[in-house]
Parts: structure tokens; C-alpha cells; sequence
């Protein structure tokens, strides 16, 4: 199954990735192949991979996009038993960073900003930008927020 | 948000982003958990030029116009919300629909949805969409 498909605010390199998936759904880093695009791989996507990410550039506040795919029952149960917010707030806190996650809305242009599992925040991208020029850029950050999770 | 003034709207709008309709839709597109598609056949264009003319029935942040809602952002950007023409989609579905657009229902794009682990359910929605150009909603 597809999990999600977020925005990171951060580069974060492969194996860092992986190591932050891994952790976050208790699994052995090795389990974890972070690819480019599915679509052009010509690598071996073995039984073992329990989880499949391709990572990818985009514009604006937002730098990689990530689309997640659990590809074992173990941990599709664990991802449905878990607030997605809350196990991708875990992933900003280890990166850093700051992700956008879709909300319930059929508006392509809301969205949720997390940046810690505690810390989940409705806003919206510019649909300008968005559009026009593939950058995801914020149109209201809520005045506690930021790109980064709080350090203290 | 737009301001209508006797049905009119203030700012000129715009036809909902290509990654809306049906024939765009990528394996690289950015799915939501829910997403709606637009059908081919639906005269987009037509539906934009009617609410610009005022023919649109607008309601808080929607408007709709020939049976069809759609949404208006802040910008004037529409997005489909309902309506005949329009396809309701989960992320499964839709992902599955950027792989048949880019390889065709072929024997390579049922690989990488098996690498991607999308549902059989996921596939024959979208499979479903493509083929008849229509489904129930």
C-alpha cells in the first residue's frame, strides 16, 4: 500500500531516510530501500524490503518529497494503528525538519504541517506558485510555526 | 477569498490544475488521500467561462455550475469537489492511474505496482476509470 506521500523542509540524504523509517516502524534499516523513482529502477526489489521510498527533489519551502510504500501486512497494521501526523512528527524530529502531510480535504491545496508528533498544523500552499511553477510554497504559516521543530 | 458581486466574481478564475484531469495524472503526481479527476469529456473551459459570466450558484468557498461544485482558493483557482465528470479517487487509486498513464495496463506497470504493493482493489478502480471514461461515485 501507498502509506503517504509527504514534503520534507530539509535535504536528507538516503541512508538517513531509510534509518529514520526504519526506526520509527521498528524495523531493521535493511528493510528499507529508498529509491529515485520507481518507475526507471533497475535494481531487485527483494521479499524482504518492507518498505519502498522514492525520494525526489521539488521547489519552494518544501525540498524532497517522499512517497512511502509498505509492502508487508505487519506494517500496514502498525501504520493504521498509528496517527500518521504522529510517526511522521517522529521522522521531523530525527531529520529536523519540517513535512507537509495531506489532510482529510479534497482541496489540493491544504494541507497539514507537522514538525514534531505533538505539533500538527492545518495550512495552505500558494496555488499560484504551486501551479504555475511546481513550488511548494506556503500561503499562512501559523505564527508558532516554523520549517524546523522546536530544539528545546 | 473571492468576493462575487451580483454572481460575478471580483477576479477572473482559473480552471483547476492539470494534475486534475484524468489524461495528467502521472506516476509523479502528488496524490492527497482522497483526490477527485476530472473526465475528458467535461467542458472545463465552458464551466470556467460560465462562472465568470455570473451563472455560477456560489456558497462560501464553492460554486457550482452545469451540476458541478468546485472549490475556490484565495487565488481564483478552482479545484473539483463533485459533480458529473468528477471521480473521487483514494491515493492507491490515484497512484495506480499515474502508472497506467505512463506505461499503458501493461505487463511492466502491474510489476512496479506489485514493487509498489497497490491493491488489486486500487488497480481495477483506476483500470475501471480509464476504460469507461465514467464510474459511479
Amino acid at each position: 500500500m501507498i502509506w503517504e506521500d509527504i514534503l520534507i523542509s530539509r535535504e536528507v540524504a538516503e541512508p538517513d531516510i531509510a534509518a529514520a523509517l526504519a526506526s520509527v516502524f521498528g524495523i531493521d534499516a535493511d528493510r528499507v530501500l529508498v529509491i529515485d523513482d520507481l518507475g526507471t529502477y533497475d535494481g531487485d526489489v527483494t521479499d524482504g524490503i518492507g518498505i519502498l521510498c522514492e525520494r525526489r527533489p521539488v521547489a519552494g519551502d518544501f525540498v524532497l518529497s517522499l512517497t512511502i510504500f509498505l509492502r508487508d501486512d505487519v506494517l500496514e497494521a502498525f501504520a493504521e494503528a498509528h496517527e500518521v501526523g504522529v510517526l511522521v512528527g517522529r521522522m521531523c524530529l530525527i531529520w529536523d525538519c519540517a513535512a507537509l502531510v495531506s489532510d482529510d480535504s479534497l482541496n489540493p491545496y491544504s494541507w497539514l504541517l507537522v514538525r514534531g508528533p505533538d505539533d500538527i498544523q492545518p495550512v495552505h500552499v500558494n496555488a499560484e506558485t504551486l501551479d504555475d511553477d511546481d513550488a511548494w510554497v506556503l500561503a499562512s504559516v501559523p505564527e508558532t510555526a516554523g520549517l524546523h521543530p522546536p530544539m528545546d | 477569498m473571492v468576493q462575487f458581486i451580483d454572481g460575478v466574481p471580483s477576479r477572473r478564475i482559473r480552471q483547476p490544475n492539470r494534475r486534475h484531469f484524468l489524461a495528467h495524472v502521472n506516476r509523479r503526481s502528488k496524490p492527497k488521500r482522497r483526490n477527485t479527476i476530472i473526465f475528458p469529456w467535461v467542458d472545463v473551459a465552458g464551466d470556467v467561462r460560465a462562472i465568470n459570466d455570473g451563472l455560477g450558484v456560489r456558497v462560501g468557498n464553492e460554486v457550482t455550475v452545469n451540476g458541478r461544485t468546485y472549490g475556490i482558493e484565495p487565488t481564483a483557482t478552482l479545484y473539483p469537489i463533485t459533480g458529473p465528470g468528477f471521480v473521487l479517487l483514494d491515493r492507491g487509486a490515484y497512484k495506480a492511474l499515474g502508472y497506467y498513464n505512463d506505461f499503458g495496463v501493461t505487463d511492466l506497470a502491474e510489476t512496479r505496482l506489485d514493487q509498489a504493493n497497490i491493491s488489486a482493489q486500487s488497480r481495477a478502480v483506476a483500470r475501471r476509470v480509464l476504460e469507461t471514461g465514467d464510474i459511479d461515485t
